[in-house]
């Protein structure tokens, strides 16, 4: 059975595939780059699939499970964005950001625990999880970008940064509404101004804000890289900051 | 005196600038809601249970209507349908949200939150009549997604006084009518509710797996009781399993003596469903359209410059 001692045989192949890559997108070997990035995604694949199975419940309860998704779509992402534009540092920038979420996991795996309370037994969780998780990958690409433009001063990622934002901000809306329609479900109410919900707000508005800067025109270089490292800090306070606030004691997110 | 006829005529033209007459506006709105928070305490919420809900939302969509019709070179309705109103107002909501998030205060009830949210739907309404009324590009993503979040705003903040909570503990033994409500009053429900069976599944370490319990109703109908499964009983009100009590262990498996049970009562959850329903399809929509006015030139020369890179 694949269990969380088995994370390490199926991280390590995956990790060395994946910057094997990153190298050979250096190296301008597009094909080779994206064959050995493909080649980590499926065994990072198999582990989640196994690690589902051997779970015998959805391996996205514990911070440690949702690691190990963001970890996988981080690869899909910087996956994609190599695909369509080409970029041959993105590769090791996604690489570099699932590896620390993998080691994270290699060296503290949280718990064993395979029970599943009935709150999370719903068809509305693994929706909801992977969506955010899908959502909080693409950021963490379009912060590289962010990044980049501001140590370079230039505006020349935006465009692609705008188009992943796009996208991130797609799979965050659903993953948003996925969780009012089962928190409809489970609590009475759509919204309850939860903190985790209020934390996943203030991401959202920060999206809306960026996304109406750059539409108004107002949005350029500097201002746009600045809002989209807020977005990836909101992100973090909506995933796990939010554990540490006071207010987390009232949270109906703590399971 | 040149030098301060000079600095006076920059401080006119800045006071004409649209930007500085939408903050004006929005400050001098924020601050006297602010004003209000601190003479009269909380907003009085329950004073605009159905049907005043229903009189002011129809009277100000109305006063909104005739705004955009008839006075469109107004000030206010400058204001209402700026760019900067867009960004000032999303700023104060996220502002909102920041100070809740970080505190555990619930700001939801205040003046100013609902200051807040009542400007953003305001501005809201108007563009949506721009928008519906003048071409523009991804006609239909705009309407979606504007016209989604306003149904979903403004059902949750005209319906928050229509909305009622009552929790009660069913027994084995006896039938109840009576539950607390959310600030801890004794109400009769306009129901009659019996515990007639429970199912509880523990793993092995004790923890609760799975618990589900039957109610029989006061016309004798059965009702099958899940968490994340609750049963409508009419059309604004739905019965939640919120916990069971008094698990005893019988010999042939774990007995619940009760159970806790909630009933909602939601009738605008029809709007906001309505409003999520579109923002989805809106969301779909950003997904396939992406961004709006992206100049296609200066994209493709970027992937190219990038290539070069």
């Amino acid at each position: 059975m694949v269990t969380w001692s088995s994370y390490i045989y199926f991280a390590l192949p995956a990790m060395l595939l994946l910057f094997i890559g990153a190298a050979a997108s250096w190296r301008r070997s597009a094909r080779v780059a994206m064959a050995f990035t493909a080649g980590a995604i499926l065994v990072s694949a198999a582990f989640i699939a196994a690690f589902w199975v051997g779970l015998q419940r959805p391996p996205m309860r514990t911070i440690g499970e949702t690691r190990l998704w963001y970890s996988f779509f981080m690869m899909v992402s910087g996956f994609l964005v190599y695909a369509r534009w080409k970029y041959r540092w993105i590769l090791l920038f996604s690489a570099v950001m699932a590896a620390v979420f993998a080691s994270m996991n290699i060296f503290m795996p949280e718990i064993h625990d395979r029970t599943l309370v009935p709150a999370l037994q719903s068809g509305w969780f693994v929706p909801h999880v992977t969506v955010y998780m899908f959502s909080y990958s693409v950021f963490g690409c379009a912060v590289i970008l962010a990044a980049a433009g501001l140590i370079r001063r230039t505006d020349t990622y935006l465009p692609s940064a705008d188009s992943l934002v796009y996208i991130g901000t797609t799979f965050l809306t659903l993953g948003m509404l996925s969780g009012a329609l089962w928190a409809k479900d489970a609590w009475g109410l759509y919204w309850n101004w939860d903190p985790k919900e209020t934390w996943a707000a203030v991401t959202w508005i920060l999206c809306l804000i960026y996304m109406h800067c750059r539409l108004g025109g107002r949005g350029g270089g500097r201002l746009a890289s600045i809002l989209l490292i807020l977005i990836f800090i909101g992100l973090q306070m909506c995933w796990y900051g939010v554990n540490w606030l006071p207010s987390a004691q009232e949270s109906m997110h703590v399971y | 005196m040149l030098f301060i006829r000079v600095r006076k005529t920059d401080f006119m033209k800045l006071l004409k600038t649209e930007r500085t007459q939408c903050m004006a506006f929005w400050t001098v709105y924020i601050a006297l809601a602010c004003g209000c928070q601190y003479f009269f305490g909380d907003f009085p919420s329950s004073f605009f249970a159905f049907p005043v809900n229903i009189a002011v939302m129809l009277l100000w969509l109305a006063v909104l209507w005739v705004l955009f019709k008839e006075k469109r070179d107004s000030a206010v309705s400058s204001v209402l349908l700026s760019f900067h109103t867009t960004v000032i107002l999303l700023s104060a909501f996220l502002a909102a949200c920041l100070v809740q998030g970080f505190s555990s205060v619930k700001l939801t009830g205040t003046w100013w939150f609902t200051a807040i949210v009542f400007a953003l739907l305001s501005h809201l309404f108007m563009v949506i009549i721009r928008g519906s009324i003048r071409p523009r590009p991804f006609r239909a993503r705009f309407l979606l997604n504007h016209a989604g979040l306003f149904l979903a705003l403004a059902g949750g903040l005209f319906g928050s006084p229509d909305t009622q909570r009552w929790r009660t503990i069913v027994k084995l033994a006896e039938p109840v009518t009576e539950a607390v409500d959310t600030d801890g009053n004794l109400i009769r429900m306009p129901y009659r509710l019996q515990l007639t069976g429970f199912c509880v599944d523990s793993y092995r370490d004790g923890r609760p797996g799975n618990y589900e319990v039957t109610l029989t109703a006061d016309d004798g109908t059965d009702i099958v009781l899940k968490v994340n499964h609750p049963y409508c009983l009419s059309w604004k009100d739905d019965l939640y399993l919120a916990g069971i009590k008094d698990v005893t262990d019988s010999g042939y498996g774990p007995v619940a003596g009760s159970c806790i049970v909630e009933i909602v009562r939601q009738p605008w959850k029809y709007a906001q469903m309505a409003g999520i329903l579109m923002l989805a399809a809106g969301a779909a929509l950003l997904f396939i359209q992406g961004p709006a006015g992206r100049p296609r030139r200066r994209t493709d020369d970027a992937v190219q410059v990038m290539k070069e890179v």
